[in-house]
């Protein structure tokens, strides 16, 4: 449906998209992942024809749509700031594409009606955009987007500027129409939670490169280098050294103590690596608690740093002094139960070897 | 001693302006533009006075005597009828070109993605009003003259010289290029509160460009062109330079008239009348724009939000 082949585009000195190749299937959600300044969304809009790569290919249905103006692909975007027109009513802005690709005007009407049906603002036909809310105003931008059945649908973070509450009934909102219509979508956004929820796969880049292109749980429990472990979730990251590989993992040395981690690529001993682990895959042990079974295949001392509440759930910092003081994360779920850990300024973590992963320090 | 003083300045102000009266101190600060218009209220008032009373040519005074009779002598003399159109003709068409020339030009300055492009613009744009109404006028004459720059070219390829001053064109010339920068700027906020989203928007959409511009850029630009209309349409229509200097009297405005009744034939009572009318056919039209345009144009720029 979409392919992108070796897409690089510059800015001056600035690279912002650098040799990006993806290929989506027809009906598929997928998501660009990255902070800003990553370059998703100048690939967003190279798409959508608004600018040209400098090298490589964009294929949509099959055909290269270098010389295709925007107007002329078949392409539904939702921006960032909607750009509804404010001088037209809801009904008017849906009926907008409609008029402007030659559909037959008996038809207009009914289709619009059917769109504003499927964003669920039957009623608001005649309001201007500044007389609905700001969710309101995200489904007329969904409707407009979609009312003239495209190809492909573009979401240039258009839940960035939403509350989080309204954010997350949205991202469920755009997930359920996309399904209903099973219209072909890339999302582009540096919000990680709605990567996960809404799309089938997340391209995850930094710095103008794709750093891993997978399906939301492999991106969360397998990422592919430390940028992703990073940037996806609450991880804590120190470095260590490759002590030995066996048949079970691999130990890495880091400070005084040597700890199991999952074997990932290809190690050697004595390798620098970054190790990555995440704030909820460590467990809080009770002080007087030993690890005498062997349940956890690491156990460390930390001294609490900072208590975050969350409401339903504390977030400690800890500094481990014998992990060269590393600072890791780790959640308490149950806060009101375990009021009394880390009172102390001490705490005792665990964690298993699958958990904790391992990558190569970038020389 | 200093203190005394400011203890004394304390008391005064604290009498002529009580402490209950600080809510209104903002409006204090409105008072002097207020009395500005308010005195010029005071003059057309007076002005109103003078054109209700005939000349009386035995002593060159006005009459005591209330009549309509200026008012009549205008609409009984073509002459004055005749300035009356040729200036409100002016006006639309110096109305017309300049938005028409203006756009383009406010639109590339706002959305060119040059740095050097906006400067140069806008350096051109300013340039002009560091020279006055009259010496641009003359100017013109330079250029246009029976021996100017133009007509020497033209001369010297062997082609006749053209009577390109002291005509209708030239004046409409000149007052194009005079109204071109107020119009520019007063669209160039119109055009920036257009956001670049809305065109693109508009342009995956499925419309070409000059469907954009037709159904999204011109509709949420009427603010700024209703306002630049009326200020280049009132500008033009009571206009005296242009039409005084490359009219050379063949092609007056009503401000000329006024100036020739009250400086050449000393009718104060004829000229007021015709300041009278002009002020009033002035508001009447601007008032029609707004109604027409929607006076709720210029709330469009309500945000998008």
């Amino acid at each position: 449906m979409v392919e992108i082949c070796d897409v690089s585009k510059s800015f001056g000195d600035f690279r912002a998209v650098d040799d990006a190749s993806l290929a989506l299937p027809k009906g598929e959600f997928l998501t660009i992942l990255g902070p800003s300044g990553c370059g998703k969304t100048t690939l967003l809009r190279m798409i959508a024809g608004f600018s040209k790569p400098d090298a490589g290919k964009i294929l949509i249905n099959g055909g290269e749509v270098e010389n295709v103006p925007p107007h002329k692909r078949s392409i539904g975007m939702v921006f960032q700031r909607l750009a509804l027109f404010p001088h037209m009513t809801a009904a008017q802005n849906v009926a907008y594409p409609l008029k402007m690709r030659g559909f037959d005007t008996k038809t207009i009407p009914d289709r619009v009606s059917e769109y504003l049906k499927l964003v669920r603002l039957q009623g608001y036909e005649e309001r201007r955009p500044h007389q609905l809310s700001g969710g309101q105003q995200q489904r007329v931008a969904i409707a407009r987007a979609l009312s003239f059945s495209p190809d492909l649908l573009l979401l240039d973070e258009p839940l960035s500027a939403l509350d989080k509450k309204l954010r997350e009934e949205m991202q469920l909102e755009f997930r359920r129409i996309q399904q209903e219509l099973g219209v072909t979508t890339i999302n582009v956004t540096h919000d990680q939670r709605e990567a996960l929820v809404m799309s089938d796969k997340i391209i995850v880049m930094n710095a103008g490169r794709i750093q891993q292109s997978d399906s939301p749980e492999a991106v969360y429990r397998a990422p592919s280098n430390r940028f992703v472990a990073n940037f996806v979730g609450l991880t804590a990251l120190f470095g260590g050294a490759i002590e030995r590989v066996d048949d079970e993992g691999v130990v890495v040395r880091v400070g005084e103590l040597a700890l199991r981690a999952r074997a990932g690529e290809a190690l050697t001993p004595g390798a620098s690596v970054d190790c990555a682990i995440r704030a909820e895959q460590i467990r809080i042990l009770a002080d007087d608690e030993e690890n005498d079974t062997g349940r956890f295949d690491n156990t460390v001392t930390g001294k609490v740093d900072q208590r975050i509440f969350e409401g339903d759930r504390m977030v400690y910092q800890v500094t481990v002094p014998k992990l060269a003081d590393a600072t890791l994360f780790v959640f308490d779920h149950d806060p009101t139960h375990h009021a009394e850990r880390g009172q102390s300024g001490a705490l005792k973590l665990a964690w298993n070897a699958r958990d904790m992963l391992t990558f190569p320090t970038n020389p | 001693m200093t203190l005394a003083i400011l203890q004394r300045t304390d008391r005064f102000v604290s009498v002529v302006w009580p402490s209950g009266l600080h809510g209104m101190n903002g409006y204090l600060f409105l008072l002097p533009a207020v009395a500005l218009v308010f005195i010029l209220v005071i003059a057309l008032g007076y002005m109103l006075e003078f054109s209700l009373h005939e000349l009386d040519l035995s002593t060159y005074r006005l009459k005591e005597a209330y009549s309509l009779t200026n008012y009549q002598t205008i609409l009984d003399r073509p002459v004055y009828l005749r300035v009356l159109w040729r200036s409100l003709l002016a006006a639309l068409i110096v109305t017309v070109i300049t938005v028409f020339l203006a756009f383009p030009y406010a639109y590339l300055m706002v959305r060119t993605s040059s740095a050097a492009t906006r400067k140069f613009l806008l350096v051109a744009l300013f340039l002009p009003f560091f020279i006055g109404q009259v010496v641009r006028a003359y100017g013109w004459l330079i250029i246009l003259g029976k021996q100017g720059l133009l007509n020497s070219i033209l001369t010297g390829l062997g082609l006749p010289a053209l009577d390109l001053i002291y005509n209708y064109p030239a004046v409409i010339l000149g007052l194009v290029q005079y109204m071109l920068p107020f119009a520019v700027l007063l669209l160039t906020p119109a055009v920036a509160a257009i956001s670049e989203d809305v065109e693109l928007a508009s342009e995956s959409l499925g419309a070409n460009w000059l469907q954009t511009f037709r159904h999204v850029v011109i509709p949420m630009a009427t603010p700024g062109l209703v306002g630049s209309s009326v200020v280049v349409f009132t500008l033009t229509l009571t206009d005296f330079a242009m039409p005084e200097i490359l009219g050379g009297g063949t092609s007056d405005f009503i401000a000329n008239a006024i100036y020739d009744s009250y400086f050449q034939i000393s009718n104060i009572g004829l000229g007021a009348a015709l300041a009278i009318l002009l002020t009033l056919i002035g508001s009447a039209l601007v008032a029609l724009m707004f109604m027409i345009a929607g006076t709720g144009t210029l709330a469009v720029t309500e945000a998008e939000e």
